[in-house]
């Protein structure tokens, strides 16, 4: 029953996405009437996709193993919440989320843009739509999640153990929220070239999805790894895995096309680029989905890989990817540039946070695909792992830590004023003062390569806040007056900014000064970590609702004082009979211990202990990017051309 | 004039900043009294585990890595060095095994070109300057 009700919703779905392309590129009818119908099977798409995601969770829910992708992939003994999002913890479900995010993106670009010329508004739901339409032809062909199968098993599989975590539930939403959210900034702007007449404000309509999607992006990317560094119990946060790759490849590009878009606001200059980073922005998205899904890159959290789905969104991705370009070839200006150059200018600093940016892009992107190329044309394997990414991506991230705080300082016009040079003496004095203060505090040693990232870090952080004092703090309530009025967005990027300098701290920091061990312990065994102590009690067992937990008990001492219980887990389902690894982490200000255990006998256990000090700042500048990007996206400035932020 | 003068001060600026911080740094000073358990970490994390997708010998547990894992505590407790054991494993599994990939001839592009783009842009940025 819910097969076929789900498999004619999709069908109607399709359909009315051809009747919206019908409309909105036929020429049969015209004006105001043929905008009126599209928007309506537009929202009709919505709909019918918003009910059969509705009813796949219904399925799920009441664990109705006729349908294959719940049977595969749920139990009737897993907790509720997990069936609700186990949804997309599944090729078919992730997909069918991806498809509903792409149609929610479609109903607010109906709905919500209405400023927007109709013609080019009509484009941008065209195009949308057959994104859509592809994605729903890739759904019903190579991934139906209402597949049926006959006779009703009478229990499920269960779910990939290792998904059923709290960082499932918000992880992969946020994620496709992101990706999704691209093809927005993509439909708008191969609309506004097919149109090639451009008012003032597309900056402004495109500028608003561009914060949207980059917060989702982020938050998606920071749970992420706050996922996988307790859940998968290596007490890493970043594997440079090729899906983690696929997912900052996007990223790097958002934040270049922010910035871009920054600086078309304000000068007019570098439509061109800007536009073809929102497409190439959505071409990454795609291009993380199809590597992911075809198994052509292997990770450890990729679903069960088929290559014909990959061949699917390979010709998905050509085809928009090189049909964008072709429209973009087609309509580039030629003459739209200002010849003149002056160095010390904003517009500089972007070019030149672009260009870094894209380097960046370019050498991930490269370094993902040379084991394949490379075995494709001469047969030798190769790997490349994590060193090779932060070999070759430390040069840049330290000459982007040194421009980062300066160019924001400059004006876009002229060169720069007293002022900035004020600030930037001011702050860098202060970093000079902070640095040799925490190198006579903090007696650890670290090597001339991270001491210089951890300053730079704290450049980063203090440009920021100095840069947000008022100018003269005599007329300090006029400003802050001002300040409210009008510099709201300022104070958005600003935290952003320092946000970032928080996290390249936190992840130095706690590279260059954690303490690893691993150890055979036996009962009432103490270690000396750091400042800790850490003793061995012994274990127990917790039974969870369908795992039980083997807990093994250590206590926590500081200054000969028990601070805290540490019960680091091995989790044993009842039902695949999977074992995972819980980590037990306690925080400690910024810092954390963090224990896992290897192998338990009755004497004796192995445990791999670490304290990473400083890891928080990791996820909370993660976050506190995101919020600064939020901030800024609510009180964006009204009037094109005056925000200066 | 007035340009110029701006940009010797924030070359002032970047240098003195990366010259400064330099002398800060304390040598690392060498552990002696590391246990073998660490010296195993260090040596298997710089390997792949064969079997497995993504994961190098120290983070997996599977069959490979567990006999990898077992020869590199025997061939320690021996007295072989390090990079001899990563060695014998280079030489008996190939290139693959290998999480950083070795500076050789099919990979030369793979570890110049990130640097000839970052030169690059220097090039770039100079020669617009200059005009």
């Amino acid at each position: 029953m819910i097969a076929l009700t789900g498999n004619i919703l999709l069908i109607f779905a399709l359909l009315s996405s051809i009747v919206t392309l019908f409309f909105a590129k036929v020429p049969v009818i015209d004006g105001h009437k043929k905008y009126k119908f599209a928007s309506l099977f537009g929202t009709f798409q919505f709909l019918f996709i918003l009910f059969s995601y509705i009813l796949l969770t219904y399925g799920f829910v009441i664990s109705d193993f006729s349908l294959v992708t719940v049977w595969q992939n749920s139990e009737i003994q897993k907790p509720l919440i997990y069936k609700i999002t186990g949804v997309w913890g599944n090729h078919e479900g992730s997909m069918l989320l991806w498809l509903l995010i792409l149609s929610i993106c479609l109903f607010f670009i109906i709905k919500y843009d209405k400023k927007i010329p109709k013609s080019v508004q009509l484009n941008t739901i065209a195009i949308q739509t057959s994104i859509i339409f592809a994605f729903l032809l890739f759904i019903l062909f190579t991934s139906n999640p209402f597949a049926l199968q006959l006779p009703i098993p009478i229990d499920g599989v269960g779910l990939n153990t290792l998904l059923q975590d709290p960082g499932l539930i918000i992880h992969p939403p946020l994620l496709y929220i992101g990706y999704v959210g691209y093809s927005v900034l993509f439909s708008y702007s191969v609309a506004i070239m097919l149109e090639n007449k451009l008012t003032d404000n597309w900056a402004r309509w495109i500028e608003k999805w561009a914060y949207i999607s980059w917060i989702a992006l982020t938050l998606g990317i920071c749970i992420g790894s706050w996922w996988a560094y307790y859940e998968l119990g290596w007490g890493g946060w970043w594997f440079w895995d090729p899906v983690e790759n696929a997912s900052l490849l996007p990223w790097i590009t958002g934040t270049a096309l922010i910035h871009s878009l920054l600086n078309y606001k304000s000068t007019g200059q570098h439509r061109d680029w800007t536009l073809l980073l929102s497409i190439l922005t959505f071409s990454f998205s795609l291009i993380g989905t199809f590597l992911v899904r075809s198994g052509i890159l292997t990770s450890v959290h990729s679903f069960a890989s088929d290559p014909q789905r990959g061949l699917w969104i390979l010709i998905i991705l050509s085809f928009f990817i090189f049909f964008s370009l072709f429209i973009f070839l087609r309509n580039l200006q030629k003459d739209s540039e200002k010849k003149d150059f002056v160095f010390l200018r904003r517009g500089t600093f972007i070019l030149i946070n672009n260009y870094l940016l894209m380097v960046s892009v370019v050498v991930i992107f490269f370094g993902m695909m040379y084991p394949l190329l490379l075995e494709a044309i001469t047969g030798d394997r190769i790997t490349v792992g994590p060193k090779y990414f932060n070999i070759v991506i430390a040069p840049l991230v330290i000459l982007i830590a040194i421009l980062m705080p300066i160019g924001p300082n400059l004006t876009w016009k002229d060169n720069w004023t007293q002022l900035a040079v004020k600030r930037l003496m001011i702050s860098f004095v202060i970093t000079i003062f902070l640095i040799i203060a925490m190198q006579l505090v903090i007696y650890e040693n670290a090597d001339a390569f991270h001491l210089l990232l951890i300053s730079l870090a704290i450049w980063i952080f203090i440009v920021s806040i100095v840069d947000l004092l008022p100018r003269n703090l005599s007329k300090f309530r006029i400003e802050f007056s001002e300040l409210r009025r009008k510099n709201l967005p300022i104070i958005g990027s600003r935290i952003t900014h320092m946000a970032f300098g928080i996290m390249i701290f936190g992840i130095i920091y706690a590279s260059a000064y954690s303490e690893n061990k691993d150890l055979k312990m036996n009962l009432g065994d103490k270690i000396q970590i750091d400042r800790f102590e850490l003793q061995y009690d012994g274990f127990g067992t917790h039974i969870g609702e369908n795992y039980d937990d083997l807990q093994i008990n250590f206590s926590l001492i500081k200054d000969d004082k028990k601070i805290a219980n540490m019960t680091p887990a091995k989790r044993f389902f009842r039902k695949s009979g999977d074992i995972t690894t819980e980590a037990s982490i306690h925080k400690y200000y910024f810092d954390h211990m963090y224990i896992t255990v290897g192998e338990v006998q009755e004497q004796f256990i192995y445990a791999s202990v670490s304290y990473k000090p400083f890891v928080r700042f990791i996820w909370l500048g993660g976050f506190l990017m995101a919020f600064g990007v939020l901030f800024k996206t609510l009180f964006r400035s009204k009037i094109f051309g005056t925000s200066n932020a | 004039m007035h340009k110029k003068n701006n940009f010797s001060k924030i070359f002032f600026f970047i240098s003195f900043f990366l010259f400064f911080s330099a002398p800060l740094a304390h040598s690392a000073s060498e552990n002696n009294e590391r246990s073998l358990s660490k010296s195993i970490m260090e040596i298997a994390v710089e390997l792949k585990c064969l079997e497995c997708e993504g994961q190098n010998v120290y983070e997996s547990n599977s069959n490979f890595s567990q006999s990898i894992k077992a020869y590199i505590s025997e061939e320690l407790t021996k007295g072989t060095g390090s990079s001899d054991i990563i060695n014998d494993l280079h030489q008996k599994y190939g290139d693959e095994i290998l999480m950083t990939p070795p500076v050789q001839a099919n990979t030369y592009v793979l570890w110049i070109l990130p640097f000839f783009l970052l030169s690059l842009g220097f090039v770039i940025f100079f020669f617009k300057l200059r005009k």
